[in-house]
């Protein structure tokens, strides 16, 4: 497993995937800075619920979509899918190795939002002391811990699809109606792939009871954790039957 | 009998009702040069494909070392090394660092990626990215790929295609020299009968997904012997000054023969000048994979 | 089908007319995914229509109800901004679509070898995309209408339906010339495809970005075809563009990039 993460690294299409991580919430943390801010710990708080809303409604499950593809489009290009399984090792480590460095780089970032964030609300005045860690550290874990169903589902059918377009028009398609979905409270914890932004920007179910992550119980283990394992495990077993005919 | 290296029984692959592969009992004997010909479309990569565990049998099963594949495919697979169909390449990187990957994966030094480079002549081009490869070089970097793990059996699909007629014979070479100097056992595919003729010691044809022959080449070459056609005037005139020589068949205006050897030629035409016959033109013909192929299909001959 | 024949069709007439351009392009889009997709946008906005009526209608039918609201509103209101987004993407995947069977099949060499201008080659394509975007936004409009009839919204509001598809429309040829441009002048896919889904998302949401660019055109398109209160459409990024303005940047935009994107296949060393 060790060996095949370092061969996933050397396979990178580095230069596209960089850009993709490391712009991508640049740009989100730049056109999401709140124009108003004022001082304190306050501003803080609402600066960031305003740069999280942004980022985690749409752009990071859309991230997840396009790293998934991108993790999986050195193997379709150029026939590497039947060259990687005749070798000896097992698909279930291929296929899992995938879904390490999918999983990893939505972390990376995440806690690149993170850090843009901070700089840049900094260079519009407001103050170091007052970074909300404890809200932003449960925030960022949260988001990424949501986001990864979603990231199993992309990576079930980028391992299947050869096409780019198609995996991100899915992936558009379902993420989209997360804008209404995050704003019913009836349907919004259902819903996976409004699971980031209520996860992150706490818009999320409010009562301080039975919560973890700006989630509520249910929502995490029910949708969060059964998502996660009803995408994984389904991926899995289809690409681990899958006829490799490219 | 030799180890089987690879044995299968019964290999069937369906697509809807049509069978791509029908029914193929493939012996590949230790040490051998198993040359796998059949025109394109015949079912030669699909096979292959169900060799390596990439997709599954509708029926039948395989065998590589006597270990059932897909089910033990892990504990034989290091002993295999695969061409499958084109090159596999990622364009992105450079050769090396295409085979390092594999070399990653089978905790193989350094050393051997060089050693690999070196047999299919790529080192000078090592460095330079595999998308910019030409055709055949893509097709050396497979190779390269297919030996990198020091495999006892290498199986190489359709390995000269793109080449140029030196690369062909360059890797014909190596291919031949691999059991010599290596050990290894090969099986390769082609559609070309001159080629497999040219380096296989066995040979299994197949045709719209059967087998239909499979033994020693020389076999083969037995089928394949030609014959000679003489035009004449006369046929009916000619036909018994021909006698005792291996006929086939008169037609109208030629006579046709098996093959003949050199003396017999120079005999039958000088009597058959003799004679008074007319002789308007001496012909070898070879036949062709194709009508070989037909002969079989019409024999239905299953080896 | 093989791209040959198509071309062959497209140099049958000695130095091929726009007809034979027309026709061999759309030879070859046939079996791809590129008419499917053209109305399966539309049909997947009417469903996520119904759903949300299903889901929220009582919420959504109160306005209309109370006289607040006219059903072109009710309608519009929550699908308006998806319908932008699907015309935005449709127009990065139907670009990336007809160019990538180029790409992919190494064709472009194939047709350059005839009689075949390069600039007609890209206008041509360029063409069949509005043209497949416009069918998207035309039954686009359908959907809405049906909704309309479904939920008992009054008669259906064709001339406001008509304004929004249209000029939504002409509003998405920037980001299509755009896209066209990009996914041509790129042998790799992955990166015009990520920029044309994303950017527009963002674009769209995005107050601060000026309102003529080719991602936030859509959206000012949007805001007055539908009054202003179309979600998405947020007070602040209303700028007043009228439907003169929309059409003229729109043009003028479009005529600009499609040339740019005609010079740089002209340009281009096909390998």
């Amino acid at each position: 497993m060790l060996r095949m993460l370092r061969v996933e690294f050397m396979k990178m299409q580095w230069p596209l995937v960089g850009l993709v991580v490391l712009l991508g919430p640049l740009i989100a943390v730049v056109l999401g800075l709140n124009p108003g801010a004022g001082a304190g710990a306050e501003a803080w708080k609402l600066a960031y619920g305003f740069a999280t809303v942004r980022y985690a409604w749409l752009f990071y499950p859309l991230l997840a979509g396009v790293l998934a593809a991108l993790v999986c489009r050195p193997e379709h290009m150029g026939g590497g899918w039947k060259q990687l399984l005749a070798l000896p090792v097992s698909r279930s480590t291929v296929y899992g190795a995938k879904f390490f460095v999918l999983v990893g780089l939505l972390a990376v970032a995440n806690l690149v939002f993170g850090a843009v964030f901070i700089v840049a609300e900094m260079a519009v005045g407001l103050s170091a002391a007052d970074i909300p860690w404890s809200e932003m550290g449960p925030s960022l874990l949260g988001g990424w811990i949501a986001v990864l169903p979603l990231a199993a589902v992309q990576l079930w059918v980028s391992s299947r699809w050869k096409s780019f377009g198609a995996a991100l028009a899915l992936n558009v398609c379902l993420t989209l109606p997360a804008i209404f979905a995050a704003q019913s409270h009836e349907i919004g914890p259902w819903y996976p792939w409004a699971q980031p932004v209520l996860a992150m920007s706490g818009l999320g179910p409010s009562s301080a009871k039975g919560m973890a992550l700006g989630l509520s119980m249910t929502t995490l283990w029910v949708v969060i954790g059964g998502g996660l394992a009803v995408a994984l495990i389904g991926g899995l077993v289809t690409f681990a039957r899958a006829d490799v005919r490219q | 009998m030799n180890e089987l290296v690879v044995r299968t029984t019964g290999l069937t692959k369906r697509y809807g009702k049509r069978a791509v592969v029908d029914r193929l009992d493939l012996h590949v004997e230790r040490g051998q040069i198993y040359g796998f010909l059949g025109l394109n479309g015949a079912g030669k990569t699909t096979t292959i494909r169900m060799l390596m565990g990439l997709i599954h049998p509708s029926s039948g099963s395989v065998e590589l070392f006597g270990r059932p594949v897909p089910a033990e495919r892990m504990a034989v697979m290091r002993r295999v090394g695969a061409l499958v169909e084109s090159p596999s390449y990622y364009a992105h990187l450079s050769g090396r660092e295409n085979l390092r990957v594999i070399a990653t994966l089978l905790d193989l030094p350094e050393k051997r990626i060089d050693e690999v480079l070196a047999i299919v002549r790529l080192t000078a081009d090592a460095g330079r990215r595999a998308g910019d490869y030409s055709l055949g070089m893509k097709q050396r970097l497979g190779i390269a790929a297919a030996l990198l793990g020091s495999p006892e059996l290498v199986v190489l699909d359709e390995p000269t295609n793109g080449l140029d007629p030196a690369g062909i014979h360059e890797i014909r070479d190596l291919i031949r020299s691999m059991p010599r100097e290596h050990g290894i056992t090969v099986l390769v595919s082609s559609h070309l009968l001159a080629e497999i003729d040219q380096m296989a010691t066995s040979v299994g044809v197949i045709h719209s997904g059967r087998l239909l022959f499979q033994g020693p080449i020389d076999d083969l070459r037995a089928r394949s012997r030609g014959h000679v056609r003489i035009e004449v005037d006369r046929p009916d005139v000619a036909l018994p000054l021909a006698g005792g020589l291996p006929l086939v068949a008169a037609e109208a205006g030629a006579l046709v023969l098996d093959s003949l050897v050199p003396g017999d030629a120079a005999r039958l035409v000088s009597a058959l000048v003799g004679g008074g016959v007319a002789v308007y033109r001496v012909e070898e013909r070879k036949r062709t994979l194709e009508e070989i192929f037909l002969e079989l299909t019409g024999e239905g001959a299953v080896a | 089908m093989s791209s040959v024949d198509a071309t062959r069709v497209a140099a049958s007439t000695r130095g091929a007319t726009a007809r034979g351009l027309l026709v061999a392009d759309w030879r070859r889009m046939r079996g791809t995914w590129l008419f499917p997709l053209t109305v399966l946008g539309p049909v997947g906005v009417t469903l996520l229509g119904v759903i949300l009526f299903l889901l929220r209608g009582e919420y959504m039918l109160k306005p209309f109800l109370s006289g607040e609201k006219s059903g072109f509103m009710v309608v519009t209101e929550q699908l308006g901004m998806i319908h932008v987004f699907a015309i935005g993407l449709g127009a990065a995947l139907l670009a990336s679509m007809i160019v990538d069977l180029e790409h992919r099949s190494e064709t472009w060499k194939a047709m350059f070898s005839l009689p075949v201008s390069r600039a007609g080659t890209y206008v041509v394509k360029f063409v069949w995309c509005a043209v497949l975007l416009a069918a998207s936004s035309a039954l686009m409009t359908l959907g809405y209408s049906s909704l309309v009839v479904w939920q008992r919204l009054g008669a259906v509001p064709w001339a406001d339906l008509a304004t929004l598809g249209a000029l939504v429309w002409i509003a998405s040829l920037p980001l299509l010339a755009l896209q066209l441009f990009i996914s041509t002048a790129l042998h790799n896919q992955a990166l015009p495809l990520t920029v044309g889904i994303l950017a527009p998302i963002f674009g769209m949401s995005m107050s601060d970005l000026a309102p003529w660019t080719p991602w936030t055109l859509m959206t000012q398109a949007l805001a007055y075809a539908t009054g202003g209160l179309a979600a998405g459409a947020q007070t602040e990024s209303l700028t007043g563009f009228g439907p003169a303005q929309v059409c003229t940047v729109a043009v003028g935009t479009t005529i600009v990039l499609v040339l740019c994107g005609t010079l740089a296949l002209a340009r281009r060393e096909i390998r």
